[in-house]
């Protein structure tokens, strides 16, 4: 493999996950560390870390400058970016080709086209894939109430430069309509230094399925399965699974063909990930947006085909073709994913940061963190402890194996919301599969935490 | 080919009489690594993943021994540089008296030139890291022994 040094952009359990892809192809990894992180996991198994700048992520991980001196001090030849800070910024991944390193995703023009949530519809569209009922970009109140009369209530005022579940908005009824727009505008343009808004149709029944795609730059091109992320709390995954168990076949497998036609059409290259609204009323399928990166539950996808989505990203990104054909990729039982987090849900779900006094997982079952006995949980940044990641034959087996984990999973010192998980897994709805990204927002009141 | 152990040390031998700062050479299998910049890393690991002593960066100075001392750490993580262009003097040598606003050097990061400042007033006692090297954030630069002024 052409790459042989990768600066790891990044921290928490992921930067752990890419090391551990880098010694399985061969690679050497230098780990960016904040003054916070320097005793961290990932920076224990790097070859070596580089202290990037103080806690804060601007003046550290979202330093673009920092990063890239790092990454040429230490002559790294590639930088891997994981999900969140630089993941999907453009300038970055520009600056990373002028200056001779390789950035370990597609190109900035791609990800700056894909980022912009009001452009990659109007791509979407252009290959035929199926995008929710909305406008094009609102140009103010007026132009919104128009707009949200052709949509029809309620609708979702969303940010174009949005992603990730942020900047989204719920409007039930014209009244609300121009607050809502005049916050949103001046909350986009202050969070995404961009205030463009558009209207989407809210599907009531919505499933939240995505689409795992790879593809190199000859021309490859494969999908790995589909992804159930409708566990949803304010628009932020809690449990995802695969594959996609509960949405008609004939539905995933238009969902897949869209997804690799998409994928083909805007000539991507490495991983990436085509998120679908499924209306379960209607039985439809729509397009939402392509995240350009690798994402938190590639998992449950690595769990079900067997293979290492990262190492396969290292490879793609250094020149190599996939080293699967679409025949080759095969899908084997169920597996499911919970987001453990430095959360208290009896208290609103407030982070909880601090010192983990016992750090206690499960036995046989795959957990990605960066968490152990002692780790102090800084208060700098997200806050999730871990990935639970369970395998079973079937979806009955792995949310049996699940719930299990969960039983024998300890962890103490500070809050978490293993609870919860416990909760939600537990509950006769999930087992059934009945439930749409609101279920949580709706059987929250159910929830007591135990003593 | 297989590469014997005198092989190996015929090719550094070459490389120290040669102006190559950086060589990668593989043959079957064996995989040499040569680096006079300083900045080389260890070869990746093929074990399992296990928890290891912490890793202790390359290219960091040694704290001062010394408690009087007062450390001046690098702003940001660049290039050092101990003179304002090459060839010209350095901004202080040790020994030299300097006010808590001296600039003591310069922290280049993507061409970006920061100044660093002496942040106590005193004798430059110790330059602990020479010109043109890497710095991390945070790294000691130098040290001075405070003096009032």
């Amino acid at each position: 493999m052409s790459i042989r040094r990768v600066l790891v952009a990044n921290r928490g359990e992921i930067a752990v996950r890419i090391v551990r892809a880098c010694r399985a192809v061969g690679a050497e990894s230098v780990v960016a560390v904040s003054a916070a992180d320097t005793d961290s996991l990932a920076a224990r198994h790097a070859n070596r870390t580089v202290r990037i700048g103080p806690a804060t992520s601007s003046d550290s991980y979202l330093n673009q400058d920092a990063v890239l001196a790092a990454a040429l001090g230490t002559g790294a030849d590639a930088i891997h970016p994981g999900y969140g800070f630089l993941a999907e910024n453009p300038e970055f991944a520009e600056a990373c080709e002028r200056n001779g390193l390789t950035f370990v995703g597609p190109s900035g023009d791609t990800v700056r086209t894909m980022g912009n949530k009001l452009a990659a519809r109007e791509v979407a569209q252009r290959y035929g894939v199926p995008v929710v009922p909305g406008s094009g970009h609102i140009t103010g109140y007026q132009d919104a109430v128009t707009a949200a009369e052709d949509v029809g209530y309620p609708v979702l005022v969303k940010a174009a430069a949005g992603g990730g579940g942020r900047g989204i908005r719920m409007v039930s009824g014209p009244d609300e309509l121009r607050s809502t727009v005049e916050h949103a505008s001046a909350e986009a343009a202050a969070a995404f230094g961009d205030g463009t808004l558009y209207l989407e149709r809210h599907v009531a029944t919505a499933r939240h399925i995505e689409v795992q795609v790879m593809a190199d730059r000859h021309g490859g091109v494969v999908h790995l399965g589909e992804r159930d992320c409708s566990m949803q709390r304010r628009f932020q995954k809690i449990v995802e699974e695969a594959p996609a168990s509960l949405v008609p076949e004939p539905v995933r497998t238009a969902m897949r063909e869209s997804a690799v036609a998409l994928t083909n059409g805007i000539g991507y290259e490495n991983a990436g990930t085509i998120e679908f609204i499924y209306d379960a009323d209607r039985d439809e399928y729509y397009f939402l947006e392509m995240n350009t990166r690798i994402q938190v539950e590639h998992p449950v996808t690595e769990a079900i085909t067997g293979l290492d989505l990262v190492a396969m990203q290292l490879k793609v990104a250094s020149g190599e073709p996939l080293p699967v054909a679409q025949d080759d990729v095969t899908f084997t039982g169920h597996a499911i994913e919970c987001r453990i987090t430095a959360e208290s849900p009896e208290h609103g779900f407030r982070p909880a940061p601090g010192h983990i006094t016992a750090w206690r997982p499960p036995d046989g079952c795959r957990i990605d963190t960066h968490c152990f006995d002692g780790y102090l949980v800084p208060p700098f940044y997200d806050s999730l402890l871990a990935k639970l990641v369970v395998h079973g034959s079937d979806r009955a087996q792995a949310t049996e194996r699940t719930r299990q984990a969960l039983r024998e999973f300890s962890v103490t010192g500070i809050d978490t919301n293993l609870d919860f998980l416990a909760f939600l897994t537990g509950h006769p709805d999930f087992l059934a599969g009945r439930f749409s990204t609101r279920w949580v927002e709706h059987n929250l009141d159910a929830f007591s935490p135990s003593p | 080919m297989e590469l014997t152990h005198d092989d190996v040390l015929t090719i550094l031998d070459l490389l120290d009489h040669s102006n190559v700062e950086y060589l990668e050479l593989e043959v079957d299998g064996t995989r040499i690594v040569a680096d006079r910049s300083g900045t080389a890393v260890p070869p990746a690991e093929s074990a399992v993943l296990a928890p290891q002593p912490v890793a202790v960066p390359a290219v960091r100075a040694p704290e001062p021994n010394d408690p009087d001392l007062v450390t001046v750490p690098a702003p940001v993580v660049g290039v050092f540089y101990r003179a304002p262009e090459p060839g010209a003097p350095p901004f202080v040598q040790v020994g030299d008296a300097v006010a808590d606003d001296t600039t003591v050097g310069l922290v280049e990061v993507m061409k970006m030139f920061n100044g660093v400042t002496a942040g106590v007033s005193g004798r430059v006692a110790e330059i602990l890291v020479e010109n043109d090297a890497f710095v991390e954030f945070g790294q000691p630069l130098l040290t001075i022994r405070p003096e009032p002024e």
